[in-house]
């Protein structure tokens, strides 16, 4: 049985992935870690349907989503899950390089959980991640529906 | 007014008739009574007349008879018949004459028996005297029975005639009297002739008076109105209602060259083409009809080529409200206009360059972004995987690549150091100001807090006053003081103790704020540059930074409508300013 997946990390950039499980693996979590390359797979996932149809993992504690994506943005998905009954809860980090302060009010009109800058540093980057991995994964007492952690 | 006036002039002229006429009925009565009065004392000159004439005509008689009597000739005794016929005419008149007075009749009847008896005894002597001779009439009047009657009659006639004379006294004194009363009348209606008349005379003179003042005041009025529509650069006209000019001012006549002869009583007609005077035509009549004003733009060519007016053109009425004509005033916009498309041209061509401004600000703006997002990636994967690469790797390096590993970290953190510097400038200059009173010591202990991994291991001497609230962008400013304060910490470093000095003073209408300390300072000649982007007069061996501080505290304070400047000395030590005015100036951005 595949382990079950409890963190949706919505990024596009394939170094980014990379450095991020990097990140989370110091703190043993880049397991419970499932990759969306972009918006459109971000909200695959969330709906079990595309490549993603009949997974079992059941929503996940949090969603990191980058907000520039190709074809669905990270706004975008977070509009959407905001407006879904089902989604509407499941807490989202914006993990992004933009401190732009449009980028910030659009997020948190639309309901964002959390908004971190990925730090240029990467000791830095690290330390943000795993804290943020810990935080929801570990910490944070996720909503009716998302798996907790055994 | 007119009215009072016109009542005062009719009430004036009724009383001073009704006055004169007063007095002259009022004479006219007393002269009446006057002119009775004589007439009564005629009356009575009449009486006593008659009562001597009876006496008279009595003694007449007498003697006549006297006559017979001695010589018994008949022409005696017809001469004394003729005066006792003259006797009872008398007695007649006297009866009549003194009809008015009772007392008078009364005396007279007494008397009438005692003539008749009178005359009676003369007949008889004198009948006597014929049949029984003279003797006989002689013994008859020795009886003095005659005589003694005649002594009565006398009597009584003297006492009439006191009677009489009496009355000639009073009413003498009653015809005075109201002569008198007369010429008071006659005198009064004189003098009140007399003060009517100068009454009457003065009213007129102060009315002449008035009347040459006031057409004195009308005609300086006219002038006065003349000189200024003859000095006001509008064309004016006045015209009536068949439009024929009654009235133009100067800068009329200078646009055609004409004379005032020229024009008053011409229509426009006579004056212009005949296309030009039908539409001008045509507005008179459109004031005229509709009563209202018209206003038209026109253009009329003059020697110095053309110019436009606006024409406004308005009904004239008379006091009683009656359409008498229209007028008009034309002003001279060429200028004006020319103004308008220079204004027009000059707006069109802000717009022009707000919108490439603004298109320009929209492409930076996208810059920053995508410096912020993209550039920023890159930056990042360097720094992780060179971490990552030291971390797998570093046992099997040399000292040497080790080395080269740092260089490439650094490098990559100064670049993003660089990136997000810029950003907040760029932000600094493009994002909204939110005014509001700013704490300014909260700001700066809040600043000094937070420094406090640079102030580990200094000594610093802090001097720092109460300083003032101000409007500003709480952030914005928060920024500044970090930008000074920070600078003055890190330019200290090398003094033990280090001083730093902050405070304000209070210049007019604005706070000069200032950070000093005793760092190590820099040349003055090199001042200028210490407010630009990327400039710097320390190598970042010496102090680190990114050269974007100064340039960021100076945007903030210009927005803030402020002024920035320093003040320094190499070694000595440096002080930074900063001017914001008071009171807020409500402005956009």
């Amino acid at each position: 049985m595949a382990p079950l997946k409890r963190i949706l990390l919505a990024e596009d950039n394939e170094r980014d992935v990379e450095l991020t499980l990097a990140a989370l693996d110091e703190h043993n979590l880049a397991n419970e870690v499932t990759v969306a390359r972009d918006g459109a797979e971000a909200l695959d996932y969330l709906y079990a349907r595309g490549k993603f149809t009949g997974h079992a993992n059941g929503l996940p504690v949090v969603v990191l989503l980058d907000l520039k994506m190709p074809k669905v943005d990270g706004l975008e998905v977070l509009r959407q899950m905001r407006s879904d009954d089902t989604l509407r809860h499941v807490p989202v980090v914006m993990v992004t390089s933009s401190r732009e302060e449009q980028d910030l009010v659009r997020s948190y009109q639309l309901g964002v959980n959390a908004y971190v800058v990925k730090p240029v540093d990467f000791q830095k980057f690290v330390d943000s991640v795993k804290q943020l991995g810990v935080f929801w994964a570990v910490i944070n007492e996720p909503p009716p529906g998302a798996v907790k952690r055994a | 007014m007119k009215a009072s006036v016109e009542k005062k002039i009719i009430f004036g002229f009724l009383a001073s008739v009704a006055t004169l006429l007063g007095i002259s009925l009022l004479s006219y009565k007393t002269i009446e009574s006057s002119i009775t009065a004589q007439s009564w004392v005629i009356h009575t000159h009449e009486v006593i007349a008659a009562l001597e004439q009876g006496r008279a005509n009595l003694t007449d008689a007498e003697t006549a008879q006297r006559a017979f009597l001695l010589t018994g000739d008949e022409r005696f005794f017809l001469d004394s018949s003729n005066a006792q016929s003259n006797v009872n005419g008398w007695l007649a008149t006297l009866h009549q004459l003194t009809s008015d007075n009772p007392d008078q009749q009364k005396q007279l009847e007494e008397l009438q028996p005692l003539v008749a008896q009178r005359l009676a005894y003369l007949d008889d002597r004198m009948e006597l005297r014929r049949q029984k001779g003279l003797q006989a009439a002689a013994d008859a009047v020795a009886t003095r029975e005659g005589s003694d009657l005649s002594s009565q009659i006398r009597q009584r006639l003297d006492e009439m005639r006191v009677t009489e004379n009496q009355l000639l006294q009073t009413r003498r004194e009653t015809q005075r009297a109201d002569a008198t009363i007369a010429e008071a009348w006659v005198g009064c209606g004189a003098v009140a002739a007399c003060v009517l008349g100068l009454i009457a005379f003065l009213t007129a003179r102060r009315d002449l008076k008035l009347r040459a003042r006031a057409e004195l005041d009308l005609q300086e009025n006219r002038a006065r109105l003349q000189s200024i529509l003859d000095n006001m650069p509008a064309v004016i006209y006045l015209k009536d209602l068949e439009g024929r000019y009654l009235f133009v001012n100067r800068q009329f006549l200078k646009i055609d060259g004409l004379s005032n002869e020229q024009v008053i009583g011409k229509t426009i007609f006579d004056l212009t083409s005949r296309e030009h005077a039908e539409k001008a035509q045509a507005q008179h009549q459109k004031v005229l009809t509709t009563k209202s004003i018209v206003e038209v733009e026109e253009t009329t060519v003059c020697p110095d080529g053309p110019h436009a007016y606006l024409a406004v053109k308005f009904p004239i009425c008379d006091a009683m409200g009656k359409l008498i004509g229209t007028g008009g005033i034309s002003s001279d916009i060429t200028e004006r206009k020319a103004n308008e498309e220079e204004r027009k041209r000059l707006t069109d061509e802000l717009q022009r360059h707000a919108a490439q401004l603004e298109l320009s600000n929209k492409e930076l703006e996208a810059f920053s972004y995508s410096v912020s997002h993209d550039l920023r990636a890159p930056l990042r994967h360097i720094d992780g995987f060179v971490q990552l690469l030291d971390k797998n790797a570093s046992s099997s390096l040399d000292e040497r690549s080790r080395r080269f590993l740092d260089i490439i970290a650094d490098s990559s953190h100064r670049m993003g150091a660089l990136i997000d510097d810029l950003l907040v400038f760029s932000r600094m200059g493009r994002s909204e100001m939110r005014r509001a009173r700013v704490e300014s010591d909260a700001l700066i202990h809040e600043v000094v807090d937070s420094l406090h991994s640079d102030l580990e291991g200094r000594n610093i001497e802090w001097k720092i006053a109460k300083l003032p609230q101000v409007q500003a962008d709480a952030s914005m400013l928060r920024q500044v003081w970090a930008n000074l304060i920070g600078n003055a910490v890190k330019y200290s470093r090398p003094r033990d103790p280090a001083r730093i000095e902050i405070g304000c003073n209070e210049n007019g209408e604005e706070f000069v704020f200032f950070v000093r300390d005793n760092g190590v300072g820099f040349d003055m000649q090199y001042v200028h540059k210490l407010f630009g982007v990327f400039q710097r007069l320390h190598r970042t061996e010496e102090f680190e930074g990114t050269g974007i501080g100064l340039a960021n505290v100076q945007r903030i304070v210009l927005r803030h409508h402020g002024r920035v400047w320093a003040e320094g000395a190499l070694n000595e030590g440096s002080a930074f300013f900063f001017a914001i005015p008071k009171q807020t100036i409500e402005t956009k951005n």
